[in-house]
């Protein structure tokens, strides 16, 4: 009886399982063991060493990618959360037809539709030297002359980055500030405190998980990015995934492109788990 | 002629019955994995016409392409057309097939140039058939200059700040070099290497953006974010002019690279016959005829080219010079320096 | 004693909908007010408006001779405890109940004792660092009600404050804020649509219907004196019969099913009204021929077990009346068809108004 309940247990269960194991466990575990392998030109052979480590760790042209990477993915974070906050602070509490909110917030979330290439390639047509805001700015006279900073540079980068993944955080924050009862903005108001005030100690705090997981996601797909330096960043925006793309692709040398996959993938996974403290630490020890 | 009888006569019947329906009776597929331009309806649609080999194609963005995608899976492909610094690595990787030259009638009919290169040959045996060459000049905007540049040092003008792009690749590293006097961009030491590396870490503040497709190149002219840059001879300006945007290409006093793209075939290609097919038709004046018409490049076949170019055309494209193709610093494949190379280019990115 | 609330002509309308219709009402310090009516008379927006929560359309609110009609929450020298208690959730019970002293900038020991002593009030002083959610129901509810009387209120409103509690702790409940009303001092405003609740705990019940006051007095004015049959009907049970006054052989009778008892005083034969007793006044005999004057006849048709009494549904042949009979320990229950008289005198005979605009 005992037995056959364990059986069921495992047949409920193993479909997950299975899944989980060959379509993240064993990707993994091939990248690990390339990343053991060495470059033997043209191609690459079965070995056990860890060249590939040392080299991300030696030559500098590694830590500086993942730091400007790094660099990048925070600012993007950042931009997006200043961005998107208020954005989803107004509808949650400002907005009062049903109906328009919906529709301010589909108006945020439905571009996910939209191919990622197509909305990063608006930027190119927007901050390009004849593009829109060049036109605009010289037709206010606020310039005379185009400008070339707006593209081809880690700004350029940032702000399409910021446009591409800002749904990413305007869901979570949408869905945590929309959880917050109304009456606890009143209890503040009632005891006393100004607008302000509440924000800070009552809505801010109580949002912080998803601004944490707004950030995280935002955070992470910018870190994985490779499109964006390549349509809009300047000969400074090579990003980590184009370093390992180009480890798989031009240089042939898949192994190290695993080590720096793997790196890259510790990198994230270590990022999720801080962020998972910081949520648990924004609840405060009541969460 | 004999072979291919043998061959069919083994595998179909039918094919005996007349020589004269024995091409249409292939009626194999080919998979080429190719450059845009290489695979046009004007050339295609005749050869599947004639030979009942339907033909799809493949593109490249680069010559860095190719390896990794034959490496990652067989049996997709059965025609690759990689450039002249490329192909010696796939022969070594074994991912290409040597070639019965009796099979390919016209093969003599190439610039010994080509048909002797370094990078198609392995142990006497041949590994590809050229099909067209050129030069990697470089490219003005007309209107934006009073002094035609003549030297490579016109890329790293402080005065062009913003205006200049480069190929995103590891040629920049050829042009560095030059600029540094070291004309060996094949067999560079690690001290010159770091020192075109220096070079191109210097020019970067001025650089607007690397090109990375052809199409992006264009672009970037047309939007009137770059002046100069290098360029595949003959193909983006081809297509700037079009759109009315007039740009000059010129070989610097450093000189050019050149570069020389050779059809081969996949190992173990179960269409071996169109695989043979292709190639004939590729070096022959049609097949010529369309990667000049298509790309403007030059045809690696003199023999066939007369037969479709006016004689001022055959001249504008040196194909009556061999001192020009001489001059011409051929692609090399650069073997085991090859991650080098890439290694010092991704860190002239990583600053 | 001296209004520290005063009401005058407060309306909300919300789009079409008025939710308070012309309201004016004051409150004396220290008393205990309850608002009293089903969900959607009104009671719960008069209170918001009071505590600032919502914008009246019309009318003007006095607290403790100032005009804060239109004053937003935190300026207003009242607190709310929230039907849904309204805790934080991160912060602890100390720091909900201190928080509104500790933002506004008090030093921290200062808003430590005072939070302590606000939850001495209500018998938590030893939870002061849990987390809201580790509280039963009860607890919060006492937390809610010390974090709204730490700033001494000039007026603590109270929005349903009972109806999440199980029915026990409820009654409990009822009699801690009595207590705590007692002992503080304070004015209260009870939002309610519990009749016990009203009664038990109020110095003056407001009946509210359609955003009106219909009725408002102390308890046992609005039990034994409901002004109208729904006043009646809502607070405790009543049987109410609609009847001509007419004139009988001692004096003017009314019918109430068909059979006739003495009128109440202060009707003439010849009036029309509506008439009421509580079941609970009716003397309650069995037997066929059992009772004097002013008494009906019936059969038994059900009977209600309540414990200390049973309540029985009376045919009357024309109807059915409800009673109440006190049960002794030691009496049998009555039988279903059972013979049985209930004698009803005239000064237990409600005349009631007729109802106001439903």
């Amino acid at each position: 009886m005992r037995r056959a309940l364990r059986l069921k247990r495992a047949l409920v269960l193993s479909p997950p399982l299975l899944w989980t194991f060959l379509f993240m466990f064993v990707p993994y575990a091939i990248l690990l063991v390339y990343s053991f392998w060495s470059q033997n030109y043209p191609t690459f052979v079965p070995d056990f060493q860890l060249g590939n480590y040392v080299l991300i760790f030696t030559d500098p042209q590694y830590f500086r990618v993942i730091l400007r990477t790094l660099k990048i993915a925070f600012f993007v974070s950042l931009g997006a959360a200043l961005i998107a906050y208020p954005y989803a602070y107004f509808l949650v509490f400002r907005v009062r037809t049903p109906s328009l909110r919906l529709a301010l917030y589909m108006a945020v979330v439905a571009p996910l539709w939209v191919s990622y290439l197509l909305r990063a390639y608006t930027w190119k047509t927007i901050l390009g030297t004849t593009g829109i805001l060049n036109s605009f700015l010289m037709s206010t006279g606020i310039t005379s002359e185009p400008s070339s900073v707006f593209l081809y540079n880690q700004t350029a980068m940032i702000v399409t980055l910021i446009y591409v993944f800002i749904p990413f955080m305007v869901m979570p924050i949408y869905a945590v500030l929309e959880k917050i009862p109304r009456s606890l903005k009143e209890a503040s108001s009632d005891l006393g405190i100004g607008r302000v005030q509440t924000f800070l100690n009552v809505t801010l705090p109580l949002s912080i998980p998803g601004i944490v997981a707004g950030f995280t996601m935002t955070f992470c797909l910018t870190f994985g990015d490779f499109i964006a330096p390549f349509l809009v960043g300047g000969p400074d925006g090579q990003m980590i995934a184009n370093v390992i793309a180009s480890q798989f692709g031009a240089s042939l040398n898949w192994p190290l492109g695993a080590a720096l996959a793997l790196i890259m993938l510790m990198i994230v996974l270590s990022i999720i788990t801080v962020s998972e403290r910081f949520e648990r630490l924004g609840q405060g020890k009541f969460a | 002629m004999t072979n291919r009888l043998t061959l069919l006569a083994r595998t179909s019947l039918t094919a005996l019955c007349a020589t004269s329906l024995a091409s249409s009776a292939l009626a194999g597929e080919l998979n080429i994995l190719t450059w845009e331009g290489y695979a046009d309806p004007s050339v295609i649609a005749p050869f599947t016409a004639a030979t009942g080999c339907e033909v799809s194609a493949t593109y490249v963005g680069s010559n860095d392409d190719f390896a990794p995608k034959l490496a990652a899976g067989g049996g997709v492909f059965d025609i690759v057309t990689p450039s002249i610094d490329t192909t010696y690595s796939l022969i070594e990787a074994g991912f290409v097939d040597p070639i019965d030259i009796s099979r390919v009638p016209a093969f003599n009919d190439i610039y010994e140039q080509f048909r002797t290169a370094d990078g198609i040959l392995k142990d006497g045996e041949v590994y590809g058939i050229p099909y067209a060459w050129g030069a990697v000049p470089f490219m003005y905007r007309k209107d934006k200059f009073d002094t035609p540049p003549t030297s490579i040092n016109a890329l790293w003008d402080p005065a062009l700040k913003g205006r200049i792009s480069l190929w995103d690749d590891k040629s920049a590293l050829y042009v560095a070099a030059r600029l540094n006097g070291d004309m060996n961009i094949y067999s560079l030491s690690d001290d010159e290497l770091a020192a075109a590396e220096e070079k191109l870490i210097e020019q970067r503040p001025l650089v607007r953006k690397y090109w990375a497709t052809a199409g992006e190149l264009v672009d970037l002219y047309k939007s009137d974010e770059v002046w100069i840059s290098n360029t595949w001879g003959g193909y983006q300006s081809g297509l700037l002019a079009a759109d009315g945007i007039e740009v000059v290409e010129f070989i610097p006093d450093e000189g050019a690279e050149g570069w020389m793209d050779s059809n081969m075939i996949v190992a173990g290609t179960p269409n071996e016959e169109c695989a043979y097919q292709f190639l004939n038709m590729a070096i022959s004046a049609k097949g010529q005829e369309g990667v000049f018409k298509v790309n403007g490049y030059s045809s690696t076949n003199p023999v066939a080219a007369k037969e479709f170019m006016t004689d001022e055309e055959f001249s504008a494209l040196h194909q009556d010079d061999p001192d020009y193709l001489n001059s011409l610093l051929l692609w090399e494949n650069l073997g085991a320096r090859l991650p080098v190379y890439t290694n010092a280019w991704n860190a002239v990115k990583s600053q | 004693m001296r209004n520290i609330i005063e009401i005058e002509n407060l309306t909300k309308t919300f789009g079409h909908v008025t939710g308070v219709d012309d309201i004016s009402l004051n409150v004396r310090q220290g008393e205990f007010v309850t608002l009293l009516g089903p969900s959607g008379c009104g009671k719960s927006t008069l209170l918001r408006m009071i505590g600032g929560f919502e914008e009246p359309t019309k009318g003007r609110i006095v607290l403790d001779g100032q005009d804060v009609t239109h004053v937003p929450p935190n300026k207003r020298a009242v607190n709310m405890v929230f039907q849904d208690y309204a805790l934080f959730p991160h912060l602890s019970v100390g720091k909900n109940v201190g928080y509104g002293l500790r933002v506004a900038g008090l030093p921290r020991l200062k808003v430590r004792e005072k939070a302590l002593e606000a939850l001495a009030l209500v018998g938590l002083e030893d939870r002061f660092d849990a987390a809201p959610h580790t509280l039963s129901g009860g607890q919060r509810q006492r937390v809610a009600l010390a974090r709204a009387i730490v700033r001494r209120p000039k007026v603590l409103l109270l929005d349903e404050p009972l109806s999440a509690l199980d029915a026990n702790l409820r009654e409990q409940m009822q009699m801690e804020l009595k207590a705590l009303h007692t002992k503080m001092g304070l004015t209260f405003i009870l939002v309610t649509h519990d009749q016990t609740e009203a009664l038990t705990m109020s110095d003056r019940i407001v009946v509210m219907r359609g955003g009106k006051i219909v009725q408002m007095g102390s308890p046992v004015d609005l039990y034994e004196r409901p002004a109208t049959g729904y006043v009646a009907g809502f607070i405790g049970s009543t049987n109410q019969f609609r009847s001509s006054v007419l004139a009988g052989v001692t004096g003017p009778v009314v019918h109430c099913f068909g059979q006739s008892l003495s009128a109440p005083a202060g009707v003439r034969p010849g009036q029309q009204a509506l008439f009421g007793f509580r079941p609970e006044k009716a003397l309650v005999q069995f037997g066929e021929d059992v009772g004097g004057p002013d008494t009906l006849r019936g059969k038994v048709a059900d009977s209600l077990y309540h414990g200390q009494s049973v309540r029985l549904m009376i045919d009357l042949g024309a109807g059915q009346v409800m009673v109440d009979l006190p049960m002794s320990g030691t009496a049998a229950l009555p039988q279903i068809g059972q013979a049985v008289s209930l004698q009803v005198d005239s000064d237990k005979i409600m005349i009631l108004a007729d109802e106001v605009a439903a």
